[in-house]
């Protein structure tokens, strides 16, 4: 039994591959139905914009690899060839890794992205509702989405806006205590700063003013945000009222000029005001950042911004993966117990139908036994077997946990000649526990 | 007296510890429990070695120089330690412990001379005086502190260079009300030690005690301080200009405690110096 992944992402393959490979959602279940069975014995299959992959369980890795490549390019009338260079193929530990690494972003396009974790969740609901998840990658999902969860929790790998508009909000949190009931006004209304302005009340901004050249689409944005629209001639004014200045007009002069913005500082008695400028070219008088309490942001600044939270959240990344090989361990000391207990099963009837055998013979050869000898001889070759296997089977369970646990479990299933059958035993249970 | 500077200078070590992992906090998050860990060790050694002191003497550690900036220290550990656990401040730490540590390890590698404790330094009034002058001295050196922060992010802000400290750092206005309640915190207390100081001087010194560089310093603190209150309060300053002012009030302070009082009072000499 193994575990696998084969995908690609948009790392290893150009998005005319991706597109021909991806899986939309009213077409999952008859491809659940094509792959799961024979070979594969469990399967979830995570597609995204950015990736397809396939999860699975299989008896034998190269049958099981077999299946799904032949799966996807069946399925997608793809030739393999177009494909088979693109895709990466993972098994054992490292598959387990790497759906971590994809649950918590650090797999992804923009690191720490959190849309991911709940893209995982969905993928793992449909596999479960198509029945083709079992114990194992029910197991190995969950042990994902708490991964996914820890990383989020635990590190600042999805902290510090990594978009522009998001990124001014944030910067605006680290000027004012807090956005509950500030005021924000927004100059020109582009598709920019009516992001911005959503982000912002979402953050607690109480008002939102408009202001507009077109005052029916002022008025119309205003409405959205329970705002209030104001004539383009009253900015100025509003400029000691308001905490946030967000501008994006099409203006090609400035309208907040340096003498306006002291006027208003002085009305404020320097109270900090916040202004972003995502105008090309800029709506607001660069000269006004010399002035006290004033934190002026044009689209470049911004940008800048996000490139040091980018930074940041690499500095994070480090630790999610601490927490990824953690986890890791633990979700493999699961897998090796659920493999080391037919192991065991196996190698205590192997051990007994060897004793009854000679045991039977030994009687055959020797008719005369009375009844007493012959529990006598019983329980002698009874006890021979278990203090035998004792200190192995004690051993078998040690082994399992640890690092190299999946080695021990070969070795003496390999040893004692206990392979065919224990699979047997193997898919039914498995089977039986999804 | 032998434990006593063991004590502290295994309580200087884990300050100097303590120190290095809050730098370490401001690349890398995580450093901040171990951080956390290292400062309260040095504070609660910190803590008994000035508890011995008081139980040994039955006096507040108020005498000498090195056991004030002993118990100043302290003061300030504890309105850090109390301010990380109410409102999660751990950057203030990048500045309140490494400090510190250098106060500690300055004042405790001061020259020591012998001096016998004059009678009238036990008196209540003296006490009374000291333990306010420091009170405030601890709350003003946290002000400094949130002053100093105030302008490294509004300047980080301003420029838009985002250094790791940039993420660690609390909402400006936190700062700039931080660095206001703990000045009017300290302004009354200062006031209080100016007049107790005074009335508790007049039996001892007569009048000669009003030209002491000392007394004038210190008014001049004083008026700093009430300078900063009058712009905050009816001039409506706040900011970036207050920030500055709290700062160039501590520095007053620390030029009094330091320079005055090592070379250039006669009157208000620590004992053993």
């Amino acid at each position: 039994m193994r575990i696998i992944v084969v995908g690609l992402n948009h790392r290893t393959a150009p998005v005319e591959v991706r597109e021909r490979l991806s899986f939309t959602r009213d077409r999952i279940e008859p491809a659940y139905e094509a792959l799961h069975g024979g070979p594969v014995r469990e399967c979830v299959i995570l597609s995204t914009c950015n990736r397809t992959e396939i999860y699975a369980v299989v008896e034998k890795y190269h049958a099981g690899l077999e299946a799904v490549k032949s799966f996807l390019s069946s399925f997608h009338g793809v030739e393999r060839a177009a494909f088979e260079d693109h895709l990466y193929v993972l098994s054992g530990s490292e598959a387990v890794t790497h759906l971590g690494r994809v649950a918590c972003g650090l797999d992804a396009m923009i690191l720490g992205e959190t849309q991911i974790l709940g893209q995982v969740k969905d993928a793992y609901m449909a596999a479960v509702d198509c029945g083709a998840v079992g114990k194992v990658l029910h197991n190995l999902f969950e042990h994902s989405l708490r991964v996914g969860k820890r990383a989020h929790s635990e590190t600042g790998i999805s902290q510090n806006a990594v978009s522009v508009s998001y990124a001014a909000v944030e910067l605006a949190r680290k000027v004012f205590s807090s956005l509950q009931g500030r005021k924000a006004m927004i100059i020109g209304a582009g598709e920019m700063s009516e992001l911005t302005a959503q982000h912002l009340v979402q953050a607690g901004v109480g008002e939102v003013i408009v202001a507009n050249r077109t005052w029916e689409r002022a008025s119309e944005l205003a409405a959205r945000f329970d705002g209030r629209a104001v004539p383009f001639s009253e900015i100025v004014d509003w400029l000691s009222r308001v905490d946030i200045v967000i501008s994006s007009t099409g203006a090609p002069h400035v309208i907040i000029k340096y003498d306006a913005m002291r006027e208003a500082l002085r009305a404020r008695r320097f109270r900090p005001i916040f202004l972003i400028d995502i105008a090309v070219p800029r709506d607001i008088d660069p000269e006004v950042q010399s002035l006290d309490g004033v934190y002026l942001y044009d689209i470049d600044d911004l940008k800048s911004v996000v490139a040091a939270n980018l930074r940041e959240r690499q500095r994070e990344a480090e630790k999610v993966e601490e927490i990824i090989r953690e986890e890791t361990g633990v979700f493999e000391a699961w897998l090796n117990s659920l493999e080391v207990v037919p192991i065991i099963r196996s190698l205590r009837q192997k051990a007994e139908d060897i004793r009854k055998r000679e045991v039977q013979r030994a009687f055959n050869k020797l008719p005369d036994l009375t009844e007493r000898e012959r529990k006598v001889i019983e329980a002698m070759t009874s006890l021979i077997v278990n203090k035998l296997l004792n200190d192995p089977l004690l051993k078998i369970k040690e082994f399992a946990n640890g690092s190299q646990g999946r080695l021990y479990i070969e070795t003496v299933s390999e040893l004692f000649n206990l392979g065919e059958r224990e699979d047997e035993s193997d898919v039914a249970k498995v089977e039986g526990g999804g | 007296m032998g434990y006593e500077y063991v004590l502290y200078g295994i309580a200087i070590l884990f300050y100097g510890a303590a120190s290095a992992a809050l730098v370490g906090y401001v690349y890398f998050k995580r450093w901040g429990q171990w951080a956390r860990v290292l400062t309260w060790a040095a504070w609660s050694l910190h803590t008994v070695a000035l508890l011995l002191r008081v139980v040994e003497t039955g006096r507040p550690p108020l005498l000498y120089l090195f056991e004030t900036v002993s118990f100043f220290t302290w003061l300030v550990m504890l309105n850090y330690l109390v301010l990380e656990l109410v409102l999660g401040l751990q950057v203030v730490g990048v500045f309140v412990v490494p400090v510190t540590a250098l106060l500690l390890l300055t004042a405790g590698t001061l020259p020591r001379g012998a001096l016998a404790a004059a009678p009238w330094l036990h008196g209540s009034w003296v006490m009374a005086h000291v333990s306010l002058g420091v009170l405030s001295y601890g709350g003003f050196a946290l002000a400094f502190i949130a002053g100093v922060m105030y302008l490294i992010q509004d300047w980080q802000l301003r420029r838009k260079e985002f250094r790791p400290m940039y993420y660690r750092m609390p909402p400006l206005e936190v700062l700039d009300s931080m660095g206001y309640y703990l000045i009017l915190f300290g302004f009354p207390l200062l006031t209080l030690a100016l007049l107790s100081g005074s009335l508790g001087a007049i039996p001892v010194w007569g009048g000669a005690w009003g030209t002491d560089p000392k007394v004038i310093w210190s008014l001049f603190t004083w008026v700093i301080y009430a300078l900063y209150l009058y712009l905050r309060l009816v001039r409506g300053w706040g900011g970036r200009r207050a920030a500055v002012l709290a700062v160039v009030g501590f520095g007053a302070v620390l030029f009094n405690f330091f320079v005055i009082n090592l070379y250039m009072t006669e009157l208000h000499r620590y004992v053993n110096l």
